[in-house]
């Protein structure tokens, strides 16, 4: 386990990353793949059975690490497991939200974020300077590490990184 | 001018319409006079609207002008004789058979006055007594009113203001109660013809469901008024939601556009238009419910109706697979506001005039990003043209401190929590940023499988709400958001037995019950 945060709206929000797990699409591990067997028990101490769950309904399944990269294809995408407050769970992507303090193109985007190892995925249009990014080169870090540093860079308004959460309907 | 009287022991105050008074021609002026404008000349000049709403003077309802104008009455700017008439007894003026004052109660009906009170005097009193004091005292009886004892409808002898009259009579002690006797439009409760109309009680709570009789949103005093459709079109109400079966019987003909953010498994999503009519759409039960809650059609001989059921429908699915990111939320929550924003074919002018969402976690925790936070300031102060789109949210279900979920207690977000039928808080999150509570413990609507359902949740106090913030617009169709906002805050109805602070504002409560038919005089 690993303490992690990033800056979102202007605060640090802190969470744990299960740095011995990845989530996988269960489309790209393999049609049977199912989660670990003691997986659950794993991060069941703090998360709720019903996150695990609706994470697997919505085609997720969660591996040991190394267990993963040895069944999984190679083409197969794997999302890092984290902990919010309160349990909940989260998973890392490799994508950004961020805007830039002037309105730039997405050339000029593009050319700007190029020293982060970012691309233009899309452009958001309900405000100027608002796009989509996806962290190309890793060697320097994360998502979360990205975001970071382009937040740091001047560049920007804000950068934070993508997670997929629970986000179900409001019914006890 | 306020005028404050005793009914059933109770202080009632009225607001005189000072711009107007009722006039009731004699039936040879009316046969006489050529026109309508002519007979109005006759005793002043025509009242005008003063509103797109069609009110005018104080905040005259216009469905009770048409229905006093039909009755035979006029309302006139009066010449100064007429005017001084109607604010004295026994009063005429030449060619009107009755000219009397307009006033307005507390919920904005038309009252007039007239020259008769209903007078009640001790029961063992010998009869040639009290019409001894009757007469002593100015009024001559009209008739007796025989189903209870020494009861009368009595008309003042003299030329007096009637409510010096009435003040007058009301402090002789020898009256068990003294009232004026005024005209109001008195007509049949409209009353939808839905086979399970009595089912939901959040509309209309007769108590016979175990709960409290009123404990609900007089949605159909409202509906007298409004049904979700404006003076130029229907309200719109977006409603943003894992999925819904926009094709459900009683859903379908109130949806006139969507779009879904269909999922892309690592957390991208692509857009896909929906066009009434098409298949496909995810189909969930909780957003069914929601859209039923806010604009399920009436009287179409199925299941119940929405608070809104004359409202058009725009159907926005998002996080289908109920996971995902808030950048796909904010994306379904600028849609709403303005189509053109992920569709290009669009026009802004066909966005939301209402947006209503219910997703969420149901923990305390739910910490706001930076791109859901600019789409919901987007939406609220770009929407509608500039005017802003009042959002409506689900507060979290839970004893939670509201604040902890920064969605909900976002400024620019309506958060609802959820009443029971007996009109307590029944466990939503709590705190300053509560607006207001809805009706949401065991309420009834649409599911999927075009069923129909009993469902508790926050999920569906907002869109409640929401389409009673439709009901406003329809009314109101140029207020702004926040317009809506502060009046369904200040039309709430104060339950719960609780204490509220000074700003009417209690932290378990909100402002109070939404009170449709309030928020729409």
């Amino acid at each position: 386990m690993k303490e992690r945060s990033f800056v979102q709206r202007n605060k640090r929000v802190q969470l744990h990353e299960l740095t011995d797990l990845v989530a996988l699409r269960k489309e790209e591990a393999g049609g049977d793949a199912r989660s670990g067997s003691d997986i659950t028990e794993r991060i069941a101490p703090d998360v709720p059975a019903s996150q695990l769950r609706a994470f697997e309904k919505a085609g997720w399944v969660f591996q040991e690490r190394g267990a993963a990269a040895a069944a999984a294809p190679e083409t197969a995408q794997q999302a890092q497991v984290f902990v919010k407050s309160g349990g909940r769970l989260a998973l890392g992507t490799n994508a950004l939200t961020l805007q830039f303090k002037d309105r730039l193109s997405e050339e000029e985007a593009n050319a700007a974020l190029q020293p982060y190892g970012c691309r233009v995925i899309e452009s958001l249009s309900f405000a100027p300077g608002l796009f989509r990014v996806a962290v190309v080169d890793t060697a320097q870090g994360d998502a979360m590490d990205t975001a970071d540093r382009v937040s740091n860079s001047g560049l920007v308004e804000f950068a934070e990184p993508e997670l997929i959460e629970v986000t179900g309907p409001r019914s006890p | 001018m306020k005028w404050t009287f005793r009914l059933r022991g109770k202080d009632v105050t009225l607001t005189s319409v000072q711009s107007a008074v009722a006039v009731r021609p004699s039936d040879e002026a009316r046969s006489r006079a050529a026109s309508r404008p002519r007979l109005v000349r006759q005793f002043g000049g025509a009242v005008r609207d003063t509103s797109a709403g069609g009110r005018f003077g104080l905040d005259l309802p216009a469905r009770n002008r048409q229905l006093f104008e039909r009755a035979g009455w006029l309302f006139v700017e009066p010449k100064p004789e007429v005017e001084g008439a109607a604010a004295i007894t026994r009063a005429t003026v030449a060619d009107a058979a009755a000219v009397q004052q307009v006033f307005v109660d507390g919920s904005g009906n038309v009252q007039i006055t007239t020259d008769l009170l209903t007078v009640k005097l001790d029961p063992e009193m010998p009869e040639s007594e009290v019409k001894q004091r009757l007469k002593g005292d100015g009024l001559s009886v009209v008739r007796q009113l025989r189903f209870t004892p020494n009861t009368y409808e009595v008309r003042a002898l003299n030329r007096r203001p009637l409510p010096e009259l009435l003040q007058a009579v009301q402090d002789k002690p020898h009256y068990l109660f003294a009232e004026p006797m005024l005209l109001q439009a008195i007509t049949g409760r409209f009353r939808p013809t839905d086979p399970d109309f009595g089912r939901q009680w959040q509309h209309s709570n007769d108590g016979s469901n175990g709960g409290t009789a009123g404990a609900d949103i007089r949605a159909e005093q409202a509906w007298e008024l409004t049904r979700g459709r404006g003076p130029d079109r229907p309200v719109r109400i977006a409603v943003i939601d894992n999925g819904m079966q926009v094709r459900h019987p009683d859903l379908k003909a109130g949806v006139v556009a969507g779009g879904s953010f269909q999922s892309g498994g690592f957390g991208s999503s692509t857009f896909v238009k929906y066009k009434p009519g098409a298949t496909g759409f995810p189909d969930e039960a909780h957003g069914t419910f929601c859209m039923g809650m806010a604009g399920a059609r009436m009287n179409n001989k199925r299941g119940g109706c929405g608070a809104a059921p004359e409202s058009d429908l725009i159907a926005v699915a998002c996080l289908d697979d109920q996971v995902g990111t808030q950048t796909t939320l904010a994306r379904a929550v600028a849609f709403a506001a303005d189509p053109t924003r992920e569709d290009s074919t669009s026009t802004a002018a066909a966005g939301a005039d209402v947006i209503a969402c219910s997703l969420g976690p149901n923990g305390a925790d739910w910490e706001l990003t930076s791109i859901l936070d600019i789409a919901i300031r987007f939406a609220a102060n770009q929407g509608r043209g500039g005017l802003g789109t009042p959002i409506f949210w689900a507060a979290s279900n839970g004893h939670f401190q509201i604040e902890r979920d920064e969605v909900s207690s976002h400024p620019d977000v309506i958060a609802v929590g959820r009443s029971d039928h007996n009109d307590q808080a029944d466990g939503s999150a709590f705190g300053p940023k509560l607006e207001f509570l809805a009706p949401g413990v065991d309420v009834y609507n649409t599911t999927s499988g075009s069923k129909y359902r009993f469902w508790t949740g926050t999920s569906f106090a907002a869109p409640l709400a929401a389409g009673v913030g439709a009901l406003v617009l329809a009314r109101n169709p140029q207020w702004t958001g926040q317009q809506v906002r502060e009046r369904l805050r200040e039309t709430c109805d104060k339950v719960g037995g609780v204490t509220y602070n000074s700003q009417g504002h209690h932290n378990e409560y909100g402002h109070g019950r939404v009170n449709a038919a309030r928020a729409v005089q």
